[in-house]
């Protein structure tokens, strides 16, 4: 029998652990967004392995500004083979291309790469002196290939260069029991460089034994099921070329560490529905939003609270409006989304714009200003109210110059509340706003919004680190709003207790 | 006579504002009625094709197939359990957090729940479904097994999600309970628990009721956080490790592409949705009415 | 005096609520099965220090305490529990406050809290208090009905009935009638008398009549010009009221008394 004294404190304590469960969440999730949105960390999968150091006979080199850090040889190849013309694929950066090779190392970087000197020749710019370049800081997209130990010019980075594959028999890619293995990861391929793993089973692979080939003998691989051996790109290619069969190489995860969020990916503007760029021109449409919102919504909502407080009488009527008032509050957003659809997009014929999406979002936040408005309003002190018509004032002279300015602190916060909200919400958008990436041109452009975007991101498929930068973005914004709308809240009570 | 017309002027001013006024404040009851017109509008066709008693006890949901299913069951039974397991893990929460805050709101840790509940409150549902997504989803699948992304996910990200509604209702139900009735319960020599448990929260019991309804009200009506974590496979989930698809989740995935009966039986779905919610804002107006009527 | 034993043993007692000076240096000694009243004027602190009995006043922010109380020899602020005090120290307030259930619970509801009873036995222990709090022939036959369907009076019999059922050692009224009609009064007024033989009762009451009709003996309050509280004069309710000693005292009693 518990002693009701120890039964309290249990209790007690239990009460105390799930309260702080709350603080908890909240520091959890802001923390988690808040790391992810600055600290990205990219997964793909690449064909070449991670590689420490290369053993090159040559130096590459990028320019500094430009995010490329490390290489691979496929993509080296295809650099030397005049394929890329833009680096938007592999950074974000929408510049063009140009591939600069010392003349003494072009038969060195030819063989390297399996191609001739002359497709080297015709398709990358050949120089004599790297002093020569540093006419061109300014933009972003060049490649070096260098001799070795050679001094250049500051503005430019070494870059590393990855060209080793895990080369295997097709046999151990092969679809077994509806799964088969494309890729492993770093923890893996350790295991197998140890010599660890002697069944492919132990990497989750088919039933067959691994057997490794050492790289001179690279074309045994595709004789022997369940083979492997650790090559250089160029040998893969080779074997490939001399007509060797069931040679694959097993991709490698790969892991890209950054920083996410960045200044410059705030005031960018959008390219190509959001998968380049940065977000200021979704920044500038949610903007626009919320004004509309507001200019729509604040008015209406003020005047139905003014209503409230100062001329509806006790009765059917007015109870009628407040009930329809927390109805309204209480429906769901993809409801209001539907709503819109029908009634702005389809019936107005605004189609997806911004006064459909605004139109929607006033309706959705018109209960809160209507609170809001209205605690504020009662709050009033009745002797300005009687004062005023005292000296001759009409009611609403009276709510004009006097109650108005007085509750405007709360009316405000409400109004700051709304916008809240409006920049949150994604449900009730997405059937009316529209999906464009491009700067709003007039209140009937479709456009979307920064909580629409980071949606979108995720439903797209794009980049998961995007959708990270702009939440945490949205969280500082949301931050600001919610402590804004105290400060203020509390400016108003400290006034009222002084009087 | 300038005087008389300037006050002409004020009176027609008076009752033209009030005439305003009074219209601004109807937008909201107007709005209601037409929500409902124009979703009921869009969603009766359906039953030109397909029964009641299909629409509303049919697992299949197979629109794109021929001949199309529109069965809404499994989402029903979806929505229905997202919500439950919301409500199993945030009742015990902020019922805690609520006596804490009331019990004792002079701690400066008090401030510090207070400000992290208003905080979780303005997180928007798309960072909610975020964070699931990239944090929850991965730590069901390593606990429970499965993909991760089901009903159990989406159940704790509700959870979290209408923790503030709940709490807020419930602490001024819990405020409003009279510290007479608390001194003497005291004064009989009471632990705290005996007091907080006999007294306070059966005399609250009204306020958190509604509280929770409201709650539930939030869970169901939830779109883009289940969204993203529930796994959205339009089937009937077994387990709540299973991926499933609510009322919500269905309207907005078919929705960008859905014609003919296929859309109307969206805005059926909605349509059953905006009744539920409906009913349930009408029993928490109710139980307040009958609140206020007992003082 | 009656030859009875010092149920509490106040000494320089002194409260202060945050920076202010409620009570200042009490000292007196309360024999069981005794009725001692509490005077003075509104702001002495007679009701702060009834609370001091049974430590209601741990409830308020800020509140210090100097000097001791002793229940039975023992210090109630330093070696006892405050619930366990509680449950020997019962107390009436001024506002009737049946709890928002049935007569019958809450007159339970102070025994439950220390023990799980029989339905038997928790049918016993509600008719003793009822009978004992002259209330039990009044709602005998709707103990389902919930208390605050009483009238005032029934209601404060009430809450009498709920703090005689955990079977204290002493009663602690607060003005108890200030908010009844006169015979609800004259009726609490007799329960006083008859319960003293079972229990010790303090009174606060701003009612000098019933101060001299109920009270074995009277303690005087006064404020200062610090506005703190003060005991000016305890002793037999005789001579308090007849042959006061101090001429405050005097004063106070012919002024509100002629």
């Amino acid at each position: 029998m518990i002693n009701r004294n120890t039964a309290n404190d249990i209790w007690i304590i239990v009460i105390k652990l799930l309260s702080f469960l709350t603080i908890f969440l909240l520091a959890l999730i802001l923390g988690y967004l808040i790391f992810k949105g600055l600290y990205s960390s990219k997964q793909t999968s690449r064909t070449v392995l991670n590689t420490i150091e290369s053993n090159l006979d040559f130096e590459v080199y990028s320019s500094k500004n430009s995010s490329i850090k490390e290489l691979d040889w496929f993509t080296l190849q295809k650099m030397g083979m005049g394929e890329i013309k833009n680096l938007r694929l592999l950074t974000k950066e929408n510049v063009s291309f140009e591939l600069y090779i010392e003349e003494s190392q072009i038969s060195k970087f030819a063989s390297y790469l399996n191609l001739s000197e002359a497709q080297l020749r015709s398709h990358s710019i050949k120089l004599v002196n790297p002093q020569e370049i540093t006419n061109y800081q300014k933009e972003s997209g060049k490649i070096l290939i260098t001799k070795k130990g050679e001094k250049i010019p500051n503005l430019f980075k070494k870059v590393k260069v990855s060209d080793d594959v895990l080369v295997v028999n097709n046999s151990v890619i092969q679809t077994f029991d509806n799964k088969r293995i494309t890729k492993l990861d770093e923890k893996q391929i350790e295991k197998l460089r140890n010599n660890e793993i002697s069944n492919w089973s132990q990497l989750n692979g088919p039933d067959l034994n691994a057997l490794y080939i050492p790289e001179n003998q690279i074309y045994e691989v595709g004789s022997i099921e369940g083979s492997y051996s650790f090559a250089k790109a160029i040998s893969f290619e080779k074997a490939g070329n001399l007509g060797i069969t069931n040679l694959e190489t097993l991709k490698v995860v790969h892991i890209i560490k950054g920083i996410n969020l960045t200044l410059k990916y705030i005031i960018s503007p959008a390219e190509e529905s959001g998968k380049f760029g940065g977000i200021i021109t979704i920044i500038a449409n949610t903007i626009f939003l919320v004004i509309l919102t507001i200019i729509i919504a604040g008015p209406l909502g003020i005047g139905a609270a003014i209503f409230l407080v100062e001329y509806a009488k006790k009765g059917k009527w007015t109870q009628f409006i407040r009930t329809g008032i927390d109805l309204l509050a209480g429906v769901p957003s993809i409801i209001f989304g539907l709503f819109g659809l029908i009634a702005f997009v389809n019936f107005l014929d605004f189609s997806f714009s911004l006064i459909s999406g605004s139109l929607t979002m006033s309706l959705m936040v018109l209960p809160t200003i209507i609170k809001t408005s209205e605690e504020a309003l009662k709050s009033v002190d009745k002797e300005l109210i009687s004062g005023s018509r005292a000296l001759g004032a009409t009611k609403i002279e009276t709510i004009w110059k006097v109650v108005l300015p007085s509750s405007s602190k709360g009316i405000l916060s409400g109004i700051i509340l709304s916008i809240g909200r409006t920049v949150g919400e994604t449900a009730a958008l997405i059937f009316t706003l529209g999906s464009s990436t491009d700067l709003a041109k007039n209140i009937f452009s479709s456009s979307r919004s920064l909580s629409m975007h980071i949606y979108l991101i995720i439903t797209e498929g794009l980049p998961i680190n995007d959708a990270f930068s702009s939440a945490l973005l949205l969280i500082v914004l949301v931050l600001i709003i919610n402590i804004s709308t105290r400060k203020i809240m509390e400016k108003g009570q400290k006034k009222n207790e002084r009087q | 006579m300038a005087t008389l017309r300037k006050n002409n002027l004020r009176k027609a001013t008076e009752s033209g504002s009030r005439a305003i006024l009074l219209l601004s404040a109807m937008i909201s009851i107007i709005a209601v009625f037409l929500i409902i017109v124009f979703i009921l509008g869009q969603a009766l066709p359906t039953l030109k094709q397909v029964s009641l008693k299909e629409f509303f006890f049919s697992t299949t949901w197979y629109p794109t197939q021929d001949p199309p299913h529109y069965g809404v069951a499994s989402f029903i039974i979806a929505s229905f359990e997202v919500t439950l397991i919301a409500l199993i893990l945030a009742i015990p929460v902020s019922l805690s957090a609520t006596i804490y805050l009331s019990q004792f709101a002079k701690n400066k840790l008090a401030q510090i729940l207070r400000t992290s509940i208003e905080l979780l409150a303005g997180i928007p549902s798309i960072i909610y479904g975020l964070f699931g997504l990239s944090a929850i989803v991965p730590f069901v699948r390593n606990i429970f097994g499965g993909n991760g992304m089901s009903l159990l996910s989406a159940g704790i990200i509700l959870a979290i999600m209408i923790l503030p509604t709940i709490i807020n209702l419930s602490e001024v139900a819990l405020s409003n309970v009279s510290q007479d009735l608390i001194n003497s319960s005291i004064a009989m020599g009471a632990t705290k628990w005996q007091t907080i448990s006999r007294i306070i929260i059966p005399a609250a019991m009204s306020g958190i009721v509604s509280s929770i309804v409201l709650g539930l009200g939030r869970a169901i009506g939830e779109t883009t956080a289940v969204l993203l974590v529930g796994g959205n496979a339009p089937v009937f989930a077994k387990r709540p490790i299973d991926m499933g698809r609510t009322l919500t989740m269905n309207i907005i995935t078919d929705m960008a592409y859905a014609t003919d009966t296929h859309r109307s039986a969206l805005f059926m779905t909605g349509a059953l949705l905006l009744l539920v919610i409906l009913i349930l804002n009408l029993c928490v107006v109710q139980i307040s009415k009958r609140k206020r009527l007992e003082k | 005096m009656k030859d009875n034993k010092i149920l509490f043993e106040v000494e320089n007692l002194n409260l202060w609520y945050g920076a202010s000076h409620a009570l200042k240096d009490v000292n007196l000694k309360i024999e069981s099965n005794s009725v001692t009243a509490f005077i003075g004027p509104s702001g002495c602190g007679k009701s702060t220090f009834l609370r001091v009995f049974n430590r209601m006043n741990d409830l308020i922010e800020g509140v210090k305490i100097e000097g001791s109380i002793k229940l039975n020899g023992v210090d109630i602020n330093k070696d006892l529990n405050p619930m366990d005090l509680r449950k020997q120290v019962g107390m009436v307030f001024q506002k009737p406050n049946p709890f928002p259930m049935s007569i019958f619970n809450n007159v339970a509801y102070g025994p439950r809290l220390y023990k799980k009873y029989s339905k038997a036995e928790m049918i016993e222990i509600v008719e003793k208090a009822l009978t004992q709090a002259a209330l039990w022939d009044e709602v005998k036959d709707r103990l389902d009905r919930n208390g605050m369907s009483l009238s005032g009076g029934q209601q404060q019999r009430l809450c009498l009935a709920r703090t005689l059922a955990v079977n204290p050692e002493v009663i602690l009224m607060d003005e108890p009638t200030s908010a009844l009609d006169p015979i609800s009064t004259a009726r609490i007024e007799s329960l006083i008398t008859t319960l003293k033989e079972s229990y010790t009762i303090i009174i606060v009451t701003h009612n000098m009549q019933q101060a001299s009709r109920v009270s074995d003996t009277t303690a005087f309050f006064l404020i200062d010009e610090n506005r703190t509280g003060f005991l000016v004069e305890y002793g037999q309710t005789n001579e308090i009221f007849f042959k006061p000693r101090d001429k405050r005292t005097e004063d106070y009693i012919s002024g509100k008394f002629g």
